[in-house]
């Protein structure tokens, strides 16, 4: 089990990075919103698995959490571009 | 017979977590093919819900107790629902194509 | 109204972990408050389950062949997977509340993301990833709509 703990958790680290990476570099804003909402889903995983493997269940509530306030920053982000470009015009 | 079932469990919960962190890493390799904010949103929903969903199912095997794959329903179903909604209100923000 | 409330009373207790008379007694407490707050009509729709679990396959189907277009977008990309394009669609049932349902699995099926639901006119836009035919998309998004639409009754007073 430790062999799968240190690949599946070392693909999400990657995936992870890659969205922060998407976050910094040369994006609109629209493209950070989505790949904020991409990394609370990696996040997601990445509490799933290690819970999984470590067979603790203490981490699920955090999940729960995550996808709860995730979902609520994404449309609150959403309104605000939406907003913004009404504004604008 | 406890034993190989054991072994049959273990094995399947670490194919399902292990497609379901690749599943996540080929969503997020997405964000960068993609040429259009909107294009980039399809590679975040779907991969990614299945990816969760997956990782889910594979946790609830290693869990014995009620409660905690009770919590898993609950995660799995939030993710479900609140996936599609969020990137259907970013694609009514974002323009293009 | 019974039903939404025991399915908010067995979320708050899945929370809580375990079937305690406490849990039980705090979830009733809060299910009613917030009925009180917050919910001021009755449903006007009642659920078949046997449908239900029908049109939850089919979601679910989709779900994994839509990740796989995706993966295979991602991985081996060729114009015709990676173009994309607006459609729209007139929704045939006439109930705000199907097409919002249909609204949110038309995401999760292969190559589609909803963007906008003309409320008044119920036509639903739909951004498309890939080459698709035209035709068939249609018949895949009415087939979708009949799929929810006989999983809900209208309820008669």
């Amino acid at each position: 089990m430790t062999i799968v703990a240190y690949l599946s958790l070392g693909f999400l680290a990657l995936a992870g990075s890659l969205g922060v990476l998407r976050i910094v570099r040369h994006a609109t804003l629209g493209d950070r919103a989505v790949a904020f909402d991409m990394l609370t889903s990696i996040l997601t995983c990445g509490l799933l698995v290690s819970s999984g493997i470590a067979i603790d269940g203490l981490n699920l509530d955090l999940a729960v959490l995550l996808g709860l306030l995730g979902f609520v920053a994404s449309v609150t982000i959403a309104r605000f571009i939406e907003s913004r470009n009404e504004a604008e015009s | 017979m406890s034993d190989t079932l054991q072994l049959i469990r273990d094995v399947v919960s670490a194919v399902l977590m292990l497609t379901g962190s690749l599943l996540a890493l080929v969503s997020s390799i997405g964000l960068f093919r993609f040429s259009s904010t909107r294009a980039r949103m399809h590679a975040t929903t779907k991969p990614a819900t299945l990816g969760v969903l997956l990782c889910a199912i594979g946790a609830a095997m290693q869990f014995g107790d009620v409660s905690s794959v009770a919590k898993l329903a609950v995660i799995v179903v939030l993710q479900l629902v609140a996936a599609p909604i969020g990137a259907h209100m970013l694609g009514r923000a974002v323009g293009g194509k | 109204m019974i039903t939404r409330s025991l399915v908010l009373l067995m979320l708050w207790i899945a929370l809580l972990g375990e079937l305690s008379v406490a849990n039980v007694m705090s979830g009733v407490f809060l299910v009613a408050l917030v009925s009180w707050l917050f919910v001021h009509d009755e449903p006007k729709y009642t659920l078949r389950p046997l449908a239900a679990l029908r049109l939850a396959a089919h979601v679910l189907v989709n779900l994994v062949s839509s990740s796989l277009r995706v993966v295979l977008a991602v991985i081996l990309p060729t114009p015709q997977r990676c173009s994309t394009s607006i459609q729209q669609v007139q929704l045939a049932h006439g109930s705000v509340f199907i097409s919002a349902i249909v609204a949110n699995a038309i995401t999760l099926t292969p190559g589609t993301m909803s963007l906008e639901l003309d409320a008044s006119n119920l036509i639903l836009s739909v951004h498309v990833l890939g080459d698709i035919d035209e035709a068939s998309f249609r018949a895949d998004v009415l087939g979708l709509e009949q799929l929810v639409a006989n999983s809900v009754k209208l309820r008669s007073k």
